[in-house]
């Protein structure tokens, strides 16, 4: 029985430095990215400015400008005055042969951030005017057929 | 080797080897290492000085008498070991005595030099033009000159070996890539590169630099030229996935 | 006949509540539930990684149990036979064990996460099935193994080692279902970006089934084999008799070659899982080693610099029970200063900034110049050199090398320097060429060392063929430290599956299944390192914990047996 507790004690001791070591090099812990919450109650200026940023980071830049250049894609200095948000709505739900679909990998934005990036684009050469809960996804093309949830928890309709 | 009476006792050797290497570190090389990357080195040393000692009953057994002061020892031998005895105290209060005094420097942290892409960065489709450095054109260098000198040179430096005119005011926590070093251009894919010009430095914990992020105010083909010119400069060449 | 239901009802029970948990979740109707105290995710993480460590253990005790028999059946030795069944003898507990910490890993993770786990029936119920009928089998397998060691002996042992063949096989398959799930959390495939399943056969052989099958297996048997040395130095520590040392001595002798020599290739194995995560997804791959995993490599540069070094301590200090071997000890002090200088240059963090007094920043020029990826791969090969020498130098010692063999020698000394060659060209080339390059360099230098250590292993069969002997091997005549080191080993061993596990399981960051399935609880996030690495010590000593009583148990009915 003795050896089995020097056997212990030996492997504390290990345990325990690498224990330390790991706790003795700086520190941090990764976050998973945080979704921002887009609440009903939000004025269509401030998710404009929300959209903005979705804007920026999922990408769309890569593809369009909001400039008034041309780019792979469509300029889209202009398309607050020149679509209305259910067309737009559309275009992103459903994408196209060369554009991905918001809601599906690799820009995979649910339906609330779909609508502030919708506030947005109305805000270039118009005024934003949805608010959260006003853009319904097209049929069977919402965030709940994406990758955010499996397909056993279907919630289509809500 | 160590029986030879005449010889080194291994005590001693060991105390040659720690000190040695803690100053080679800290003194002689230059620049000399950080201190925390001199005490993880030192760890290796120490553990290898313990398996040289023990590999062997009668070195133990020398060792233990040379520090144990037991065994007889030639006069300069036992001074060393008496002012070791003295040393070995006085390092450790040093130790704790630099520890608890307050400084104002920012404490050491823990960065990734590349941090995790997002997903359309690895799915970039890099302009032909300037993802192969063999369809480079001059004039696009050039541009990229007037560009890098116009924006990047203060801290990366005019020959982009990250040591510009201020490049010693932003050296914490990272400082100007040194984009001459094995470690970096070279050995991302130039659509990683394009991401870092784009977006800049800081957005989150991740890595804490001071690169400002360039998409708004250039456009993207002047960022690829300055891109391009980034890698001429620093005669490498750009990788793709 | 009743034994054998007795033995399967341990493993029902695991069953019964593994088949509760996933009714539970079925039935859960929401996304998360949460644990108290510790949290939802430290509990999954303990269970899972205590789990694995005992199936890692039960997967390797056979193949290990195998090749003693049948090299005892080669040699005709009593002795390895007798060996062999003193490890065969462990099977039964560790089973059940495995089989509860299953049930109740099972339960928790359907409870707690109904809907990633949901998902996961959806998609595999198939094999949950053949998983069912599969442990079913390989574990009336290792009643017949057991139970038939002294019946199938002397002319029939051929029979008894088909019979462990067998089991070997269906142990392996039972691995390789596991690896199905874990494989597809981290690279799934066979499902579109909604997550619907399109083909089972393309979600079952995904990217990284394989890659894992391999290190997984590789990975086990040497963990068997350090955990029987660590058995043995235990035993070694408490024996009385000159008798008892001798043979323990020798037991983990015996447990260390295995282990070393399986893990001489997991270094190979491990950049295969590496380039099929790149090839898979890059972003992936650069999490893993560059991004928020990399601090994971300096801490695993540092075990597994303990598990390496501590064996070859353990070698040469085992030189001295050898007669005849100083001529060769006067080598050691130069290889273990090699080694040190090798590991350290592995273990250099390229991702320390350093602090401000320093003045460097993140651009001294060691972390540009040896902090990278290909000075690395150097060290960790000539490392391996070390470890393959410090063998040579046992094997060889006290021989007595017959004339006209030392051509012999020379032909090794030539592949062993053409290995350190061959390192040092294709380092400085790394330096100079394109990563893509550099890549596939590293790529041949693997091609060429698995080879050419295989034969500086046959050149010493051929040398040291019926070479005498100045004495017998002195065994029993170990110093204590080197029985420790063997523990040191063993612990540092388990320590690391449970790190690398971690990071294999961390590098879907926020999701559960990579790219398909979202973690959306409040768990998404990766713990700081230091906080994963004192989860990881709890789990190593829980592990050792269970498997000292998997000892005391079958070592008390051992005894009594012989009685």
């Amino acid at each position: 029985m003795k050896g089995g507790t020097k056997l212990m004690i030996v492997a504390v001791i290990v345990t325990g430095l690498y224990a330390w070591f790991g706790n003795s090099i700086p520190q941090s812990a990764w976050d998973a990215p945080k979704k921002k919450v887009l609440t009903p109650d939000m004025t269509p200026k401030k998710l404009a400015e929300e959209g903005r940023e979705i804007f920026r980071k999922a990408g769309c830049g890569v593809c369009h400008s909001i400039t008034g250049e041309k780019l792979r894609g469509a300029d889209l200095s202009r398309v607050g005055a020149e679509r209305d948000a259910e067309t737009m709505a559309f275009m992103l739900y459903s994408g196209t042969d060369v554009m991905p679909a918001a809601n599906k990998p690799p820009a995979n934005l649910n339906d609330s951030e779909i609508t502030a990036l919708i506030a947005y684009l109305q805000s270039l050469g118009g005024k934003p005017k949805v608010k959260i809960g006003d853009i319904k996804p097209p049929q069977g093309m919402g965030d709940v057929s994406s990758a955010q949830k499996p397909p056993s928890q279907k919630e289509a309709g809500k | 080797m160590s029986q030879n009476k005449k010889g080194i006792p291994s005590g001693v050797s060991a105390l040659i080897i720690i000190i040695g290497s803690y100053v080679l570190m800290r003194y002689i090389v230059r620049p000399p290492l950080p201190s925390n990357l001199t005490n993880f080195f030192m760890m290796f040393v120490l553990a290898g000085v313990l398996i040289y000692i023990t590999l062997d009953d009668r070195r133990i057994d020398e060792f233990i008498g040379f520090i144990s002061l037991t065994s007889k020892q030639p006069l300069v031998w036992d001074i060393l070991r008496k002012a070791v005895l003295v040393i070995i105290p006085l390092f450790v209060a040093y130790n704790v005595y630099s520890k608890e005094k307050v400084t104002y420097s920012p404490p050491g942290e823990l960065f990734s030099p590349h941090v995790t892409p997002p997903q359309w960065v690895v799915d970039f489709k890099v302009p032909e033009w300037a993802g192969n450095a063999n369809k480079w054109d001059p004039k696009h260098l050039e541009e990229g000159r007037k560009i890098y000198e116009h924006n990047c040179l203060p801290c990366h430096g005019k020959d982009a070996d990250g040591n510009g005119p201020v490049a010693n005011a932003i050296r914490y926590p990272a400082a100007p890539t040194n984009f001459r070093e094995p470690g970096t251009i070279v050995q991302l894919p130039i659509a990683y590169v394009f991401w870092r010009v784009r977006d800049g430095g800081i957005f989150d914990k991740q890595f804490n630099s001071a690169m400002p992020g360039w998409g708004d105010e250039l456009e993207e083909d002047e960022m690829w030229k300055v891109i391009m010119y980034s890698y001429y400069k620093a005669g490498v060449k750009p990788r793709t996935w | 006949m009743g034994g054998w239901i007795k033995k399967q009802l341990i493993l029902l029970i695991g069953i019964g509540i593994a088949a509760l948990g996933i009714y539970i979740g079925a039935k859960s109707g929401v996304d998360y539930k949460d644990f108290q105290i510790i949290g939802s995710r430290n509990l999954i993480w303990i269970l899972a990684q205590t789990m694995l460590l005992f199936a890692a253990f039960i997967l390797a005790v056979p193949v290990f149990v195998l090749i003693i028999e049948v090299a005892g059946y080669i040699k005709k030795d009593e002795r390895l036979d007798k060996l062999a069944k003193d490890f065969a003898r462990l099977l039964p507990v560790s089973y059940s064990i495995t089989a509860v910490l299953g049930g109740l890993f099972t339960l928790a993770t359907y409870t707690l996460f109904p809907k990633f786990m949901n998902y996961m029936t959806g998609v595999f119920k198939p094999t949950y099935i053949v998983f069912v009928v599969l442990i079913f089998l390989e574990s009336t397998a290792v009643y017949i193994y057991w139970t038939t060691w002294d019946r199938l002996g002397g002319q029939k042992k051929l029979q008894h080692i088909v019979i462990g063949l067998i089991l070997n096989i269906l142990g392996t398959l039972v691995m390789m279902t596991a690896n199905i799930w874990g494989s597809f959390h981290l690279s799934p495939a066979g499902v579109d970006a909604a997550g619907k399943l399109l083909s089972l056969k393309d979600a079952i052989f995904n990217f990284t089934f394989w890659p894992i099958n391999i290190h997984r297996f590789i990975a086990n048997v040497s963990f068997g084999g350090f955990i029987c040395a660590s058995y043995a130095a235990y035993k070694y520590l408490s024996a009385i008799t000159p008798e008892e040392r001798a043979h323990y001595d020798w037991m983990g002798y015996t447990g260390t070659f295995i282990g070393v020599v399986t893990m001489i290739f997991l270094p190979f194995a491990g950049y295969y899982f590496g380039m099929e995560i790149y090839s898979f997804n890059a972003q992936m791959g650069i999490t893993f080693m560059g991004g928020a995993l990399s601090k994971i490599w300096l801490l695993q540069a540092i075990v597994i610099a303990v598990i390496y070094l501590g064996i070859c301590y353990y070698l040469w200090l085992g030189l001295d029970r050898i007669p005849g071997s100083e001529k060769y000890k006067k080598y050691v002090p130069y290889l273990s200063w090699t080694m040190i200088f090798a590991f350290a240059v592995w273990a250099t963090p390229r991702a320390w900034v350093a602090s401000l007094e320093d003045m460097a920043g993140g651009m001294h020029p060691i972390f540009g110049t040896v902090g990278i990826m290909a000075p690395k791969i150097a060290a960790v090969n000539v490392a391996i050199l070390g470890v393959i020498l410090t063998f040579l130098l046992n094997r060889r010692a006290g021989r007595i090398i017959p004339d006209g063999r030392k051509v012999y020698v020379y032909i090794q000394w030539i592949i062993i320097l053409l290995i350190v060659a061959v390192n040092l060209v294709v380092l400085y080339y790394s330096y100079i060429v394109p990563s893509a390059t550099r890549i596939k360099l590293s790529i041949y230098t693997f091609l060429f060392m698995v080879p050419a250590i295989a034969l500086i292993y046959l050149f010493d069969g051929l040398l040291l063929k019926g070479a005498q002997r100045v004495g017998e091997i002195r065994w029993g005549n170990m110093a204590p430290r080197s029985q420790y080191a063997l523990i040191i080993v063993a612990v540092s061993n388990v320590w690391a599956m449970a790190l690398l596990g971690y990071g294999r399981a961390a590098a879907r960051l926020n999701w559960h299944i990579y790219g398909v399935l979202e973690d959306t609880s409040k768990y998404a996030g990766l713990p700081s390192l230091g906080d994963a690495t004192l989860v990881i010590s709890g789990i190593t000593l829980l592990f050792l914990t269970l498997i000292g009583l998997v000892f005391k148990i079958t070592g008390e009915g051992g005894r009594e047996g012989a009685r």
